[in-house]
């Protein structure tokens, strides 16, 4: 499936900002599973600096930097990205968890596909032992990784609720498991954790959804903004899957990924210092939708007011 | 070792225990059983370095020796030596934890020792490019790719990044202990930002003031060319000739703020802090009140993933945004190289002796502690078998949940802790390093009445030089734990630090490489005076000269109430108290008697203009800018606010209130004194005084409008000439009582009074057309076009037209002169934001 990614995400200052540099991680790559055919990152004013580099993970960033008073800055992406079917999960069934276990632990690559980084607590994902516990539930002996993981996706999907606002970009998984609810960010971060504290190594996915599900499936939840959700690893043959926990699905055909890293604070889609004198506001809004179809009218927009950090 | 006692023996020094009391001192001291002591022997014997140290110890009195002691002290706490202790809930500093005696390092010994850290130092710069590099080791299977990965110091974007110049390290220390068969062990690597080379120079400075005669005949090795090569090859990188290296600091709340401080001012570099400095096309600049400077070379003292807030941690604060990518183009320089902490993990001590043989195809020379990385099968089970007699610790950073020190040893624990360590060591044992439990050596201590013996933790130091080589401080960081439990070595856990003296081989003759022993002559440019520096500096003189102010306004309400007793109805004390409200010095809803309200405004915490706001506010400026401060001009503030501090929790007499203000009167202008005699940086001295200036024109406009107008009686007149300190003046100038047109002229008009208005605004002139970047284009910037009109609008203002109203116009001028110069020279710090875009 080919989709047309948009997503534009504003920002109006109370007081214009006389100067700020930023990273995005909003440009999609050509990864496993997707072909990137183009992409373009529009930022308006337009930036003193810029340059597109790779981050250590292979995600693409941009950093730009504004030297001069702006009230406002909009940054715009517009991909087509192409998402391929699914591999049969088949023949990575049977890796039992604590053979992948040992197989991470004792790993001798430290290349960025390396399940070594994802094995540790990491900036926004501290170990927790009530999360750890939860997640000793789904991993009987001799269980496939892949089931193991599936099932505590289906549990975090049943045991948690999905509530737009409880949380914020900063609140730890503990926080977010203790309440029981949370957003896609929280669902990916607590699975996360879970798995980590057992030694298994799992990684954070930002991306998008497809907007509007096909005729007479329900709409899916995170499809307004950036999406998030997690991959484990799953052995040296299966290498990473992805689980969607807000959703209780395997990552698959609707799921465009942007970036991965150890945790939010790794891919998060806009990362910056700037000279403030106010407040200031912003709004995102997201589109994807299958090429060759126009962007239907009552498309959700889901406008985020937040207050800068103290 | 007695050949070296021999040779370096004169023939007059005195056998230790000639003297009664050293013998006596000595037959009580019991060393620990079963720990090696680094003076006495088991059988009572004396070893050698320390014999010959005893021999002149036993030269002196005990009195002679306590003296020397005190001024070493004295010395300490007069150059406001001092560290944070992070659990005073006041942030307090304590005084530095000196103990007399040096740890004394035999030549041969050092000879060994220098060599196993030039070789772990070859071995950690080795490691460190390759896991920054080609990953060679890993791929090669030296060690698991975890014991990396893990590391919170593992900075992945700086993976394929070579650094400028080549090298990771060029600061790197260890730390070590001897165990009980008298062999020398590393007990941890220090990468980051290794601290306490600035403090191991003070304790030599301080020490040595205190036994000038013993440094010198026991041929104790100087520190000063190992700074100076560490200097040099900071400074070498540099590719401007006028280009400072910068030393980036956390800033004034750390722990070690007063060392970076220090050695900035010791090496001559620029004393900067994160939001100093800014990036442009890749570059890195500081700003000062001259515009952005190139900075080519940075010595950090922070962790290095507190260093970019855009690429790194982002939530740090203290860093600078875009720092990764002017390393990535190699446009600067940062020492040690960011990432470098990954080498401090105690998972990777357990791979050193391979990694020695693999890399260098050498045995570690200097042995690190036996360590177990329990992410591996046959190490994890090796700790849970010897799980009693082990050191169990964290594998990375920090602490083990439930550890009260970095390690504790197996049958120490709680048997829950116990049980929550074996889980984790299963589950997780990746996380948990086992090592062998060293019984560290111990040296004496003086308590006051005795010798006991305290085991320590010595921190050695190493500095890359220019050929590629390595150069060892001769001596090193003592910290000798506050019981006999080695694992309280940390300063905030009460330990104490001492000087370390190698004794070097050869003759008694003095040999220095440099002119002045200890001291680096400091080579300064003007010019680079980085804005918050002159912020600070600014700020501090506005403080203390408001405190002046709100001090002359107490004294003069006192000695009224004084002089005519507690029934005093004179209207000026009611005009006073009210001023005090008005001026913020008193809370507004204030309601006790006239002498409650001048103690309030002496003690109570809260309105701007009290004592005890204004002095910590100036205390926090001073601290701030440590480097730009004299020590003694330093001291005199921190005493300033002192004693304001203190005096809440005293109730005084009017009397004794008046003795108080004159005193804090005397010390603000001791302060004045100090700052200006020794700043000889002239820019910085100019922003000092400018605030001074801009203060005091301000103030004196206040005491005039008050006093001076609205009918002023001749006491009101009085009142402002004392409040302007110029009474003399007056008294010179008209033999008569106060009137109203001379009084106000004298304040705020003749340039010839040192106090008034006009001769602020006169000087505050001055200094913009001095500063830097005043003009453009040979054409006055606004802010000096301002001040100048100002000026020359009080030289031509007849007196009989200064109205009330007029007053009021010149304090709105003043007001806009002081943001003119904070918009023209001070910067606004940027803020780091963490957008919330997720719904």
């Amino acid at each position: 499936m080919i989709y047309e990614v948009r997503q534009q995400t504003l920002y109006r200052y109370g007081a214009p900002v006389p100067f700020s540099r930023q990273v995005a991680h909003q440009l999609p790559i050509s990864r496993a599973g997707q072909i990137v055919l183009d992409a373009d990152l529009d930022i308006s004013p337009e930036p003193a600096e810029r340059f597109d580099l790779s981050d250590f993970f292979g995600n693409r960033i941009t950093h730009f930097a504004f030297d001069r008073g702006h009230d406002h800055l909009t940054v715009t992406l517009t991909a087509r990205v192409e998402v391929l079917p699914a591999q049969s999960l088949l023949e990575r069934l049977t890796l039992p968890w604590e053979a992948v276990r040992a197989a991470a632990v004792a790993s001798t690559d430290l290349g960025p596909d390396s399940p070594a980084h994802m094995l540790f607590a990491s900036p926004s994902v501290d170990l927790s032992a009530p999360i750890t516990a939860y997640a000793a539930l789904s991993l009987a002996p001799g269980r496939t990784m892949l089931d193991a993981a599936v099932d505590l996706m289906k549990r975090i999907k049943a045991d948690f609720r999905y509530v737009p606002g409880a949380t914020d970009a900063r609140t730890r998984p503990s926080e977010a498991f203790a309440a029981r609810k949370g957003v896609c960010q929280d669902f990916a971060h607590v699975m996360i954790a879970g798995l980590r504290g057992q030694s298994l190594p799992a990684r954070y996915v930002s991306g998008y959804l497809r907007t509007e599900p096909p005729k007479g499936q329900p709409r899916l939840e995170g499809a307004d903004a950036t999406h998030a959700w997690v991959e484990v690893w799953c052995g040296p043959e299966a290498g990473w899957i992805g689980f969607d926990p807000t959703n209780g699905i395997l990552a698959g055909e609707d799921h465009v990924v942007l970036a991965v890293g150890r945790d939010y604070s790794d891919v998060s889609p806009l990362e910056g210092v700037i000279v403030a004198y106010g407040d200031h506001s912003l709004e995102v809004k997201v589109d994807v939708i299958p090429h060759g179809r126009r962007p239907s009218e009552d498309v959700a927009s889901l406008p985020v007011t937040t207050r800068p950090r103290a | 070792m007695s050949q070296t006692q021999k040779q370096n023996s004169g023939a007059t020094e005195p056998r230790p225990g000639k003297t009664g009391w050293v013998k006596s001192v000595l037959a009580s001291y019991a060393p620990l059983p079963g720990a090696w002591d680094e003076m006495m022997q088991p059988d009572g014997g004396i070893r050698a370095p320390w014999d010959r140290f005893l021999g002149l110890v036993a030269s002196q009195t005990k009195a002679q020796l306590s003296e020397a002691f005190s001024s070493a002290e004295q010395h300490l706490r007069d150059s406001g030596v001092f560290f944070r202790a992070y659990d005073d809930p006041a942030g307090g500093e304590r005084p530095w934890p000196l103990a007399p005696l040096p740890l004394l390092i035999a030549p041969t010994e050092w000879e060994a020792l220098k060599t196993g850290v030039i070789q772990r130092a070859r071995l950690a710069e080795a490691v460190l490019s390759d896991v920054y590099g080609e990953g060679r080791l890993i791929r090669d299977g030296v060690m698991p790719a975890a014991v990396v990965a893990g590391s919170p110091n593992f900075l992945r974007p700086l993976v394929g990044i070579k650094p400028k110049g080549g090298r990771h390290l060029r600061f790197y220390a260890v730390d070590i202990g001897r165990g009980p068969d008298g062999r020398w062990w590393v007990l941890s690597d220090r990468a980051q930002a290794p601290s306490g080379a600035g403090y191991a120079l003070e304790n030599r400075i301080a020490i040595s003031r205190a036994l000038p005669d013993m440094t010198r005949n026991l041929n104790v090795d100087r520190l000063a060319s190992f700074f100076q090569a560490f200097r040099d090859e900071l400074s070498a990188l540099n590719a401007g000739a006028e280009a400072r290296v910068g030393l980036l600091t956390p800033g004034p709340l750390n722990e070690t703020y007063f060392e970076h401080a220090y050695l900035a001012r010791y090496l001559g570099f620029l004393l900067v802090e994160g939001a100093d400095l800014t990036v442009r096309d890749n570059a890195v600049y500081v700003r000062t009140v001259s515009g952005l400077k190139r900075v080519d070379v940075l010595w950090r003292r922070l962790d290095g993933d507190f260093t970019d807030p855009l690429e790194l941690k982002n939530t740090s604060q203290i860093g600078v945004p875009g720092l990764v990518q002017a390393i990535r183009r190699q446009e600067v320089s940062v020492t040690n190289a960011l990432g470098s902490g990954v080498i401090e993990s105690r998972a990777l001590m357990g791979f050193f002796p391979a990694l020695a043989k693999h890399i260098l195809g050498e045995d570690l020379l200097l042995p690190n502690l036996a360590t177990w990385w329990c992410g591996q099968e046959t190490e994890r089970n090796a700790v849970l078998a010897g799980f009693d007699k082990m050191a169990i610790a964290s594998a990375f950073e920090g602490r083990l949940a439930g550890f009260k020190t970095d390690s504790m040893v197996g049958a120490a624990m709680s048997p829950e802790t116990r049980a929550a360590v074996t889980a984790q060591i299963r589950a997780r044992g990746m996380d948990v390093v086992g090592q062998e439990d060293v019984r560290l050596s111990t040296m004496p201590v003086w308590d006051g009445e005795k010798l006991i013996p305290r085991p320590f933790v010595l921190r050695l130091f190493v500095a890359a030089t220019g050929d590629g080589d390595w150069t060892v401080m001769p001596g090193g960081f003592c910290r000798i734990s506050g019981s006999e439990d080695p694992r309280f070595v940390s300063l905030q856990a009460g330990a104490r630090t001492s000087d370390v003296w190698v004794l070097s081989e050869g003759t008694v003759t003095e040999t220095s490489l440099l002119p002045q022993p200890d001291r680096v002559p400091i080579r300064r440019t003007t010019g680079t005076l980085p804005s918050r520096s002159a912020d600070n500096l600014f700020w501090l003189a506005r403080y203390l000269e408001r405190s002046e102010a709100s001090l002359r306004l107490v004294r003069a309400l006192l000695a009224r109430l004084i002089e005519a007793g507690a029934d005093n109805d004179n209207p000026l004390v009611h005009h006073l108290v009210a001023h005090l409200k008005f001026i913020d010095a008193l809370d507004a809803g204030f309601e006790g008697t006239p002498v409650a309200a001048a103690l309030a405004t002496l003690s109570q915490v809260g309105p701007t203009s009290g004592m005890p706001f204004l002095t910590s506010a100036a205390r926090s400026a001073s601290s701030a800018i440590r480097d730009r401060l004299a020590p003694d001009a330093f001291q005199s503030v921190m005493e300033i606010a002192q004693l304001f501090s203190e005096l809440k929790l005293r109730r005084l007499s009017p009397a004794q209130a008046l003795d108080e203000v004159n005193n804090g009167l005397r010390r603000i202008s001791a302060f004045a004194g100090l700052a200006s005699e020794n700043m000889n940086r002239a820019m910085g001295w100019r922003f000092l005084d400018l605030g001074r200036r801009i203060e005091r024109a301000m103030t004196t406009t206040r005491f005039v409008r008050q006093f001076a107008y609205d009918d002023p009686s001749p006491d009101a007149l009085d009142l402002a000439l004392e409040l302007g300190d110029s009474q003399i003046t007056y008294r010179w100038r008209y033999a008569m009582r106060a009137a109203a047109n001379p009084v106000r002229d004298l304040l705020v008009l003749d340039p010839a009074n040192p106090r008034s208005v006009a001769f602020q605004v006169e000087r505050i002139v001055e200094h913009l057309e001095t500063l830097p970047a005043t003009t453009v284009d040979g054409r006055p910037v606004d802010l000096l076009r301002h001040a100048r009109k100002l000026n020359s609008k009080l030289a031509n203002q007849p007196v009989e037209g200064l109205t009330s109203g007029g007053i009021d116009k010149i304090s709105v001028k003043l007001a806009r002169l002081s943001n003119g110069i904070a918009e023209r020279f001070f910067t606004q710090r940027p803020t780091a934001y963490l957008p919330e875009e997720f719904e």
